[in-house]
C-alpha cells in the first residue's frame, strides 16, 4: 500500500509542491500587507484562517479526483493489489496534506502573535479553554469525519462508474445527496440525545468558525460519544466494502 | 500439461447487448493465439475477462487453473488499447512503477528492449509519438515472465517500420512456458506469427483452428479464410 | 535469410524448401550449423514452433541432425543431400511434363525443346546442373 501511496504522491508532487508554495507565499503577503498597514488583526486573522480553510478543501478535491483517475486508469486497476487499497491512499494523501497544512497553520500562528501581539488566536483560546485529552479528541474527530466524507464521496464516485454516460454521472451524485442526509437523520433517529450537538458527519468543522465579528467563537465539539463513532464506523466499513465490491464486479473501464 | 488460458461456456452482456455468448476455447503454454474479429465483436471483452478486470455472467474463466480475478493478475500481462503509464512519468517511472508492483517483472530485460526500441529513460511518456508509446507498452508487458500475455490490437494505428519492430519483439522475447494471445484485425501482417487462431462474430466463437492445418485443408491463410468467414 | 511467404501454404513446407534448395546449391554446406529455432524465427518473424516443426521434418529425412548440447547442423551425408536434389528436380520435372503434356506436345518435342532451350539459356550465377 505504500508504494501505491508514493505513486500517488509522485502523481501530484508538483501540484502539491506548487500549492503550498502558493499558499505560503499568499499567507505571508497578507500577513506583512496587515501588519504593514496596520489592519485590525482580528479581520486579517479571519482571512488567514479563511484561506487554510479553502486550502483543506481544495486538498479534499485533489484526493477525489485522484481516486476517480486511479480507477479509470489501467495501470492501477492491473496491479495485483486489493481494490480497496485504491481508496485508501488518496485518503493517506489527504491526511498528509491536512497534516501539512495543520502544521504550517500552527507555525502561522505563532508568528502572528509574536507579530500582532495578540492574544487571540485560535492557539491561545485553545490553551485557555481545552486540555491535551481534548485536543487530542478534537484531532481525532477532525481525522474521523475526514475519514467518513472521504469513504461516502469515493463511494458516490465508484457508483457513477458503474454506469455509461450522463447516467452515471447522476448516479454518483444521486448516491452522494442520499448518503449526506440520510446518515445524520439516521443518526437523530438513533441518538436522539446528541441531535442537537453533533455537527453534520463529513463536513468540516474545524473552520467553521464565524469570521468577521470582533469575537471569536468556538463551535464546541461534541465529546467522543461511542455510539454514533461505532454507528458511523458501520456506516464506512458497509461503504469500504462496497468500494471493493463494486471495483471487483460492477465498475468500467 | 493443465492449459494457461481457459475459458468454459463464457458469456458476458452489457445491458441488453450481448458481448460474449458462450464461449469455449483453451491455449497451452508455448503458443501464440491469434484473436481475430472485427471491431466489437467481443474480442476485447474477453481478454479483458481473462485479465480478470471482468467477470463473466455465465461460465468460468481460469488461469493455470486458478479462476481469474485479482489472484491471477499477478501471473497475466494485459496490455490493453489504452496506456498503462500515467501522463506525469518519464520512461524510467514507467519501468521503476511495474518493478515495483510486478514480482515477475525482469529489469535486464526490459533495459534490453528499451534498446532494441530506441527508447530513452529519460524520454517523458507525454512526448513520445503513438509509435513510441506503443512500443513503451510492450516493452513494459514484455518485461514481465507472466504465464498469460494478453495483447489488444498491438500494431493497431502503428507505421509500419513500428510494426516490424513490435512484430520482432513478440517472436525475440517469447517464452515457451507462456501463453501469448494476440487480437487483431490487421491479420495480413501477423498471420505468420500465430499458431492458432480464434474467430470471434457478434461474441460468438465461430473458428478455432491450427494454422498450418488450416493452410494445408482450406489451401487458405488466416486473410483470405478471414475474408471469407466475415464478408456477409 | 529472406523469403517471401506465401500466406496461403503451409509456412513450415516453405521453410523447409527454402532450406533444402540453400542445401542443395551449397550455400549451407554440408556439416554446417544451422541457426537456432529462436533465432531463425526472429528473423523471419514466424512463430517459433513452426520453425521447430520445420526442423522435426528435416530432421525425419535425415536432412538435419541435432548434436547434443551442440546445435543443429546439415548432414554430412554426401548421399543424403543428392537423393534431396534429386527428390526437389523430380518435383519441378514433374510438373513440366504435366504442364507441356497439358498444352498438347508429345514426347519426342518435350525432349528436343529442353535440350534447345538448356543450350540457349546460359546458365544463371554459376549454378550449374549436374
Amino acid at each position: 500500500m505504500i508504494k501505491l501511496l508514493k505513486y500517488d504522491w509522485k502523481r501530484n508532487s508538483v501540484t502539491l509542491i506548487m500549492a503550498f508554495v502558493i499558499i505560503v507565499l499568499i499567507q505571508a503577503v497578507f500577513t506583512g500587507a496587515g501588519k504593514a498597514n496596520g489592519w485590525d488583526p482580528n479581520g486579517v486573522y479571519a482571512g488567514m484562517v479563511v484561506f487554510y480553510g479553502m486550502a483543506a478543501f481544495l486538498t479534499f478535491l485533489l484526493a477525489f479526483q485522484t481516486y476517480h483517475s486511479n480507477i479509470k486508469s489501467y495501470s492501477r486497476r492491473l496491479l495485483p493489489v486489493p481494490s480497496v487499497y485504491l481508496a485508501v491512499t488518496p485518503f493517506l494523501l489527504l491526511l498528509a496534506c491536512h497534516a501539512a497544512v495543520g502544521i504550517l497553520f500552527i507555525a502561522h500562528d505563532m508568528l502572528f502573535r509574536s507579530l500582532f501581539g495578540w492574544g487571540r488566536s485560535l492557539i491561545d483560546l485553545m490553551a485557555e479553554h481545552v486540555g491535551a485529552a481534548q485536543a487530542a479528541g478534537i484531532a481525532a474527530t477532525y481525522v474521523w469525519n475526514a475519514a467518513v466524507t472521504s469513504a461516502v464521496v469515493m463511494f458516490s464516485i465508484t457508483m457513477s462508474r458503474t454506469v455509461e454516460g450522463k447516467g452515471g454521472t447522476w448516479l454518483g451524485l444521486l448516491t452522494a445527496i442520499i448518503l449526506f442526509t440520510a446518515v445524520p437523520w439516521l443518526e437523530g433517529v438513533i441518538f436522539p440525545v446528541l441531535s442537537e450537538t453533533h455537527a453534520q458527519i463529513g463536513f468540516i468543522t474545524f473552520f467553521a468558525n464565524a469570521p468577521g465579528s470582533t469575537e471569536f467563537e468556538l463551535v464546541p465539539f461534541k465529546p467522543i460519544h461511542f455510539g454514533v463513532v461505532l454507528f458511523e464506523a458501520a456506516v464506512v466499513a458497509a461503504l469500504v466494502w462496497g468500494i471493493a465490491y463494486l471495483l471487483d464486479r460492477k465498475t468500467k473501464l | 500439461m493443465q492449459p494457461i488460458l481457459k475459458l468454459a461456456a463464457v458469456s458476458k452482456s452489457y445491458g441488453r447487448k450481448a458481448a460474449l455468448q458462450d464461449v469455449t476455447l483453451e491455449a497451452a503454454p508455448g503458443r501464440i493465439v491469434g484473436l481475430l474479429g472485427s471491431n466489437g465483436s467481443g474480442k476485447t471483452t474477453l481478454m479483458k475477462i481473462a485479465a480478470g478486470l471482468l467477470r463473466p455472467d455465465a461460465g468460468s474463466a481460469e488461469i493455470c487453473g486458478v479462476p481469474a480475478g485479482r489472484a491471477t493478475k499477478a501471473a497475466t500481462a494485459f496490455m490493453p488499447d489504452h496506456p498503462l503509464t500515467e501522463p506525469w512519468m518519464r520512461v524510467r517511472d514507467a519501468v521503476a512503477f511495474f518493478a515495483d508492483f510486478y514480482a515477475d517483472f525482469d529489469r535486464s530485460k526490459a533495459k534490453e528492449m528499451l534498446g532494441f526500441m530506441q527508447l530513452n529513460e529519460r524520454d517523458k511518456v507525454s512526448t513520445l509519438s503513438k509509435g513510441m508509446n506503443e512500443r513503451l507498452q510492450l516493452t513494459l508487458t514484455l518485461s514481465r515472465n507472466a504465464r498469460l500475455y494478453l495483447l489488444d490490437e498491438p500494431i493497431g494505428g502503428v507505421d509500419p517500420v513500428a510494426r516490424e519492430i513490435i512484430l520482432d519483439a513478440i517472436v525475440q522475447y517469447y517464452n515457451e512456458d507462456s501463453c501469448l494471445v494476440i487480437s487483431t484485425h490487421l491479420v495480413a501482417d501477423i498471420e505468420r506469427i500465430f499458431d492458432k487462431v480464434v474467430f470471434i462474430k457478434n461474441g460468438r466463437l465461430i473458428l478455432h483452428e491450427e494454422v498450418e492445418e488450416m493452410r494445408l485443408k482450406r489451401g487458405k491463410g488466416v486473410t483470405d479464410t478471414f475474408k471469407e468467414v466475415y464478408a456477409e | 535469410m529472406t523469403i517471401e511467404f506465401d500466406n496461403n501454404m503451409p509456412i513450415y513446407l516453405q521453410i523447409m524448401n527454402y532450406v533444402k534448395k540453400l542445401i542443395i546449391t551449397g550455400k549451407l554446406a554440408p556439416g554446417d550449423k544451422i541457426e537456432s529455432v529462436r533465432e531463425l524465427a526472429a528473423e523471419l518473424q514466424i512463430n517459433p514452433n513452426t520453425i521447430q516443426r520445420t526442423f522435426q521434418e528435416l530432421e525425419r529425412e535425415g536432412i538435419v541432425e541435432t548434436r547434443r548440447g551442440l546445435g543443429r547442423y546439415v548432414t554430412n551425408e554426401e548421399t543424403t543431400i543428392m537423393r534431396i536434389k534429386k527428390e526437389m528436380a523430380g518435383e519441378l520435372l514433374d510438373r513440366f511434363v504435366v504442364g507441356m503434356r497439358e498444352l498438347g506436345f508429345r514426347e519426342e518435342d518435350i525432349v528436343s525443346l529442353v535440350s534447345e532451350a538448356v543450350k540457349s539459356k546460359a546458365p544463371a550465377g554459376g549454378e550449374g546442373e549436374g
